[in-house]
């Protein structure tokens, strides 16, 4: 990463954590406890050619910025490294034919509505499937787990697929 | 020469070792980082899900408590109509209780300099910064810490009940664990007749919390009041939690399983009063005798 890039990735780190801690954390859906986690977007939206040593790096921090101010230590620490992790698998999966040209982002601009909703989902899912396990930490009502979590990332992926129509739409 | 030779061959073979190793870590850096990274918050998370004192990173933190006070202070405004609405109501209830409202009926009376009493409880208010409902395990942060005389298992209630019990203090702020936490359980009893259990959170909704214990003869209906028994050292007696809304009796175990509407509406509190118990060590040094004693 450029000095340019990393010092703008730092800005939007910065960013989405006051967003998450400030605005997201408030808001709660229905009464089963459902609160879209949109921090994760930091993630998602790290440049193709991010060495991975340093997205786990990314991730290991924001997870742990969010988890002291949500007192819940070490939660969306582990949840966001299992995603980070899970990353390169995921854009493997769904590589085009002649792989990611030079320069491109993973962005809806470059690679399509149908490919960034396909990559956001299963990396959020990924998110929010360890995170709700951790959290709750018992696999009790396992069933009510699983719906929990699917609206959640339902929600989630709603606001991250929205960002990129009213937030990131200039990069 | 022998020995040399043995020398030598035994630090080419440390050579190829340490080059394998370095080889290794170079090829799977990714995923060493990734264990040892994940291990690490792993092992956070399930600790401080085990034990509830362990949570080093909480908010009562420096940093965070001051956040979350400036974010309070220009919220606090929202709140105001609702807030005075509150106290005016308990300034009411508390001047109706006072020795001036009151007036001798006997033809002659004898003021007392009491010294039977002494001061069990005290009280203190404070102000919460930070609060949540929708976690399968709730914490509440409090603007008032070791400093101010606040200390570990102070019982935290408003005007309309039962809130929670401090877990953690630092030197300007505290952790307090919400009702709405599945680990604890308060001892509670049916104000009508006397019977006591324990009520806990389910998880399911902040409005409702569940009363166990309580045997299947006792004759129940919906509406009983249930207050605090007193039996815990932390809560004085009598304190408001809720009232019964349904309960059900069960064919196991010869316990129902009662629903309980809590009276505090955890959505909205925002000042609170932490009552000490001054005679709580002695209680609980005496307890832990009898029970040296007699084991």
């Amino acid at each position: 990463m450029t000095a340019n890039l990393l010092f703008k990735n730092i800005f939007i780190f910065i960013l989405l954590v006051m967003f998450q801690v400030l605005v997201l954390n408030n808001i709660q859906i229905s009464n089963l406890g459902i609160t879209p986690y949109m921090y994760v977007l930091f993630i998602v939206l790290l440049p193709f050619e991010t060495q991975s040593w340093l997205t786990l790096i990314f991730a290991f921090v924001l997870g742990f910025i969010i988890d002291i101010f949500e007192d819940t230590p070490g939660v969306h620490a582990s949840a966001t490294l299992v995603m980070a992790f899970s990353r390169p698998l995921v854009l493997n999966i769904l590589q085009p034919r002649d792989g990611y040209e030079a320069g491109t982002l993973p962005r809806i601009k470059f690679m399509g509505f149908y490919w960034f909703v396909k990559y956001t989902v299963m990396l959020i899912f990924v998110h929010h499937f360890v995170y709700s396990i951790l959290d709750i930490f018992t696999f009790r009502n396992f069933h009510l787990t699983l719906l929990e979590i699917i609206i959640t990332t339902a929600f989630s992926s709603i606001l991250v697929i929205l960002s990129q129509y009213f937030i990131f739409r200039k990069n | 020469m022998k020995k040399f030779i043995n020398s030598f061959f035994s630090l080419i073979y440390y050579e190829i070792i340490m080059r394998n190793l370095l080889l290794f870590i170079q090829k799977f850096n990714f995923v060493i980082l990734f264990i040892v990274l994940e291990v690490f918050s792993l092992f956070l998370a399930i600790s401080s899900n085990v034990s509830r004192k362990s949570t080093a990173f909480n908010s009562a933190n420096v940093i965070t408590g001051f956040i979350y006070e400036q974010i309070n202070f220009y919220r606090n405004y929202f709140y105001l109509r609702k807030e005075n609405e509150i106290l005016l109501r308990d300034n009411t209830q508390l001047r109706n209780e006072i020795n001036s409202s009151y007036k001798f009926d006997t033809a002659f009376y004898q003021l007392l300099h009491d010294t039977i009493f002494i001061q069990q409880y005290s009280y203190q208010s404070a102000r919460i910064l930070k609060n949540s409902i929708h976690k399968p395990n709730n914490y509440i942060t409090i603007d008032k810490g070791s400093k101010q005389g606040v200390e570990e298992d102070m019982a935290v209630i408003n005007a309309d009940g039962v809130i929670g019990i401090v877990v953690k203090v630092s030197t300007n702020f505290s952790t307090a664990i919400s009702l709405l936490n599945s680990k604890i359980g308060i001892s509670a009893k049916i104000k009508a007749n006397g019977y006591y259990g324990s009520v806990v959170w389910d998880g399911q909704n902040y409005m409702h919390a569940i009363l166990k214990e309580i045997p299947n003869h006792v004759e129940l209906n919906v509406g009983d009041t249930i207050v605090t028994s007193g039996y815990s050292s932390i809560f004085p007696e009598g304190i408001l939690i809720g009232e019964i809304t349904e309960f059900e009796k069960n064919s196991q175990d010869n316990f129902y399983t009662i629903k309980v509407k809590l009276s505090v509406d955890f959505k909205n509190i925002q000042n609170v009063y932490l009552i000490k118990n001054l005679l709580r060590k002695e209680q609980l040094q005496l307890e832990e005798e009898v029970i040296q004693q007699l084991e």
